[in-house]
């Protein structure tokens, strides 16, 4: 509990605490900027948030803020909130019409949110003293993504023309294993670079879906509800290609 | 007349002034201000011979060779010189610059003479003026016309410059130019032979010119031959007395016979056959080549009546010699010499017997001799079978005595001691401590006796005895020295105080033994582990407010270049490290006073002789590693530095930096070595809070994260 309070307090007034106690210097709240990026590996839907297949040229990201505790003069914590833009292709199903299926290729904005905890070890007989140093960490993270499939009633988007669409909200549990170096320069800054590999969970839960259907596409319900599955489908292998490897810089004031 | 006057007054204040109880002698130590030699950064230094060296030298390899000389020889001097090893305006250093001043008075030379503490029987000079004088040799010589003649021979060293010829000569850039082609084409051997040829060269040259210079003094030739004599036998001790066994026994305590050594092997006094290959290596001409070149250069002097042994004062000449005779001792000891320690304080004590200094000596060289056999360490042996003379009987007991045997002799000694001296806190010390290694041996007082209490006579058993078997000589032998041991506590063994003593050294040893098979047991094991893990959790908490760091170390290596000592890169890292240090100290709020030989003041002559002091008794704890709170050989002065700074806690803190060509793109090019040793200095009892080899450069940040863990883990207590 009376750890729990210290992280707190330092937290809430962001003071150094000096003398007597681990970090560097004394300084033991680390306040961070992360990049964590890697060439996207399959089904390119990048950070390019267009209907546009095939570009493999693209960065699966995340850009996140942190915060992070010393512990002790191995250990660390460190809490930190991601935001990411993506998308996926998709295959949506309509009714008959006219007495055929229809079958689009679609394209799936993804944006959403990742919470992240972790819990770094670094070797201090190796000279790495929490916060400086080759740390080890262990992560837990929940992502938020908000999924957004418009379908238009010619196949592709044209001015004022009707469309329907279905807004989803998924929620995804990984765990994580990163290794970072971190730098001190100028006993305040730190530069950490390192790469990270995540599991992310084969249970995607949909928890919320809004249906727009100015296009008429959906006259039965059974079909939002095949191709909401479909998708929730789909973001499994999308979130676990995601997140699987990711390289990672992150840009610190150390307090 | 009126400086005759001034200089007869001068001589005898000097004498007064110079006047040592040996009874409490006090070692020799840097005295006034701190010279500029000691002050003056050595890069400065080197910078100044570098402006010298653009104008004087021919060529660019000529520069280039004499500025890589200027930076070793600056650089290396100036270590010793802060070693604590080289001491200054002392006695003997102040009477060497007299002995000097009467040879350079011809010319004006300007040369500075300094006492080294070495037992080696040596001298040597370097270009920068400076002249090292051992206490070895100055307690070898016989009178101040030899100490003269040998430091004319350094003279024309400094005069000639003979070092950095030598330098250059090695660089196939000498005088010679037929020489100059071998050296730059020859192999590492070939180099080797012709640098020793060269040297001996050199040598021959300062013996020449030295004997021209001496000879342009009053100092007399009468004993100027038996100055070979001394180099010569400058592996003896300074006289060769019949070691006398009454120091040790009494009429009822005897020690083993067959620890004594009854023969000793003869002084050679025949000059040994000069093995070619060994001469063809050696720097220096025989001993014999040399005599003889001496003797060819005094056939035509002859002493006038004028000339004389003593110049300067014979009673100076013989008080110095003294105290470099006193040094010896302890220096030994700091060299695990205990065998030549106690030899040594033997001639003395033969002229001083109630010389407390002389008798503690004995004292430490025995209580040190005990905790080596106790503990199985024969690192310190001294192989006495290549000892000539009456120090080898001395060498033979050192080596012959058994653990229990040598205990009780210590103990013995010891004991005797802190009756005659009973406030004295190192003797308190040692007769406590050897208290406990004879519990070790002995589980009570039973197996000593006192001869009036009607003890069996023992019989011994003539050893040629025609009747006795084999077998039954050497049991004799042992029984005999059983019962000698049974009388090592005869003349005390009815004192309350001993008796007391004895039963705390016995509850101390106990304690001890308890503790260690408690770390042998499963719960003591499970314990340290616990321990370990914790430590490397959080580190030590050892609780200390403050500290005195002495001498922070730092070394700039880098394997790439010719020279792997950084010598600039060193010095400028030895003084950021020093600013790291005061930050990070601050930091993790932990009091400290860094004592650093590097930055003195001129006036800060106790600052000086406090870092020599402590770095000597670092150097002997870590010989003496493997002993539980040993006192040091200087325990009272330690005591009083830590006195004087307010804390029991010294600091020794270091960083060694490399710089290399990896063997693979993926293996490191930097490495880091970091260190910290704490002591209590009182106890003896050490910490090593660092220890540590990184893969890295030795960044700030590393080094102050490292600086502020150990301060960190000094002051922060259990809670």
């Amino acid at each position: 509990m009376k750890l729990f309070q210290t992280f707190f307090l330092t937290l809430l007034f962001g003071v150094s605490a000096m003398a007597q106690i681990p970090g560097y210097m004394g300084k033991r709240l680390l306040i961070d900027a992360e990049i964590q990026a890697f060439p996207a590996r399959i089904t390119p839907t990048t950070t390019d948030n267009s209907a546009n297949t095939g570009n493999i040229s693209g960065l699966h990201s995340r850009y996140g803020l942190g915060v992070g505790y010393v512990l002790s003069r191995s250990a660390l914590v460190q809490a930190h909130f991601y935001t990411f833009r993506t998308g996926m292709n998709t295959v949506f199903y309509a009714p008959l019409r006219n007495g055929f299926y229809d079958t689009h290729h679609t394209f799936n904005t993804l944006s959403g949110y990742t919470l992240d905890l972790a819990y770094s070890r670094s070797r201090p007989a190796r000279g790495h003293l929490s916060p400086l140093g080759k740390h080890r960490a262990f992560h837990a993270y929940i992502t938020f993504a908000n999924g957004n499939n418009n379908f238009y009633e010619n196949g592709q988007p044209v001015e004022n023309q009707y469309f329907s669409s279905i807004d989803t909200k998924y929620s995804i549990f990984g765990l994580g294993y990163s290794v970072t170096y971190n730098h001190i320069l100028n006993d305040q800054f730190v530069l950490g670079y390192g790469w990270r590999i995540n599991v992310s969970s084969p249970q995607v839960r949909l928890f919320s879906s809004k249906l727009n259907d100015n296009g008429n596409i959906f006259d039965t319900t059974d079909y939002k509800a095949y191709n909401l599955e479909e998708f929730r489908k789909a973001m499994i292998s999308k979130f676990f290609f995601y997140d699987l490897l990711q390289f990672k810089i992150t840009f610190g004031l150390l307090k | 007349m009126k400086n005759i006057i001034l200089n007869i007054f001068l001589c005898g204040l000097a004498t007064i002034a110079l006047a040592q109880d040996f009874n409490n002698y006090q070692p020799l130590m840097a005295k006034g201000t701190i010279p500029k030699d000691y002050i003056i950064a050595s890069s400065v230094k080197y910078k100044t011979e570098i402006a010298q060296i653009e104008r004087l030298a021919k060529s660019k390899k000529e520069k280039k060779t004499r500025a890589a000389f200027a930076l070793e020889n600056n650089f290396v001097l100036d270590d010793m010189l802060k070693s604590g090893l080289v001491v200054f305006n002392d006695e003997a250093s102040v009477y060497l610059n007299q002995v000097a001043a009467q040879l350079t008075a011809i010319d004006n030379m300007q040369v500075h003479v300094y006492t080294l503490l070495s037992t080696a029987v040596n001298a040597f000079a370097t270009p920068r003026g400076d002249i090292f004088v051992t206490v070895g040799l100055l307690a070898q010589l016989e009178n101040e016309a030899q100490l003269a003649f040998i430091l004319a021979h350094e003279l024309t060293h400094v005069k000639k410059e003979h070092s950095i010829e030598l330098y250059l000569t090695t660089a196939g850039l000498g005088k010679s130019s037929k020489n100059n082609e071998v050296m730059r084409k020859a192999s590492f051997d070939t180099k080797l032979l012709t640098k020793c040829r060269y040297s001996k060269e050199l040598e021959t040259e300062a013996d020449r010119d030295g004997t021209e210079r001496f000879l342009k003094t009053n100092y007399s030739t009468k004993s100027l031959m038996q100055v070979y004599h001394v180099l010569k036998y400058a592996y003896l001790p300074f006289d060769n007395v019949l070691f006398d066994l009454n120091l040790f026994e009494s009429s009822d305590y005897k020690l083993p016979s067959n620890a004594i050594l009854t023969k000793t092997t003869p002084i050679t006094t025949e000059d040994k056959e000069v093995d070619e290959a060994e001469e063809e290596r050696s720097t220096h001409p025989s001993i014999p080549v040399r005599r003889e070149q001496l003797k060819t250069a005094l056939k035509t002097v002859t002493d006038t009546l004028d000339k004389n042994d003593y110049l300067v004062s014979e009673a100076t000449f013989k008080m110095v010699r003294q105290m470099a005779r006193y040094e010896l001792p302890m220096i030994y000891l700091q060299n695990k010499q205990i065998a030549k320690s106690i030899y040594t304080t033997f001639l003395l004590l033969k002229q001083h017997p109630e010389s407390q200094y002389l008798q503690k000596c004995m004292a430490k060289a025995l209580y040190q001799h005990t905790k080596y056999k106790n503990q199985d360490d024969y690192t310190y042996e001294s192989h006495y079978r290549r000892v000539e003379g009456h120090s080898q009987a001395v060498h033979y007991l050192a080596e012959k005595l058994k653990a229990k045997e040598l205990t009780l002799l210590a103990t013995r000694y010891a004991w005797f001691l802190h009756q005659k001296y009973p406030s004295d806190p190192e003797v308190t010390t040692i007769t406590h401590d050897l208290l406990a290694e004879t519990s070790r041996h002995f589980k009570s007082l039973n197996a000593f006796r006192t001869p009036n209490l009607g003890v069996k006579t023992v019989v011994v058993v003539p050893k040629d005895s025609v009747k006795e078997s084999k077998k039954d000589k050497i049991k004799v032998t042992k029984d005999t020295s059983t019962h000698s041991n049974e009388y090592a506590f005869a003349e005390f063994l009815k004192d309350s105080a001993f008796t007391t003593a004895f039963a705390k050294g016995q509850a101390a040893y106990k304690a001890r033994e308890k503790r260690a098979n408690y770390y042998e047991s499963r719960a003591g094991k499970r314990e340290y582990a616990k321990y370990l893990a914790e430590t490397k959790k959080h580190g030590l908490k050892l609780g200390i407010h403050k500290v005195v760091i002495v001498n922070p170390f730092y070394l700039k290596l880098d394997a790439r270049k010719e020279t792997a000592v950084q010598y600039i890169a060193t010095e400028a890292g030895q003084a950021h490290q020093r600013a790291l240090i005061e930050k990070t100290a601050k930091a993790a709020n932990l009091q400290t006073v860094i004592l650093d030989v590097t930055h003195l003041k001129d006036a800060q002559i106790d600052v000086f002789n406090d870092i020599r002091f402590l770095n000597e008794y670092f150097t002997e704890q870590n010989k003496l590693s493997g002993l539980s709170l040993t006192p040091g050989a200087q325990q009272n002065r330690i005591d009083s530095i830590a006195q004087k700074y307010g804390t029991d806690y010294f600091l020794w803190i270091g960083t060694v930096s490399l710089r290399d060509n990896p063997a693979t793109i993926f293996a490191a090019r930097h490495d880091m070595m970091h260190y910290a040793v704490l002591y209590d200095v009182r106890t003896g009892r050490n910490q090593t809070i660092k220890s540590e080899f990184f893969d890295d450069r030795d960044s700030d940040s590393l080094m102050k994260s490292q600086l502020y863990d150990t301060f960190l883990q000094i002051r922060v207590a259990e809670k």
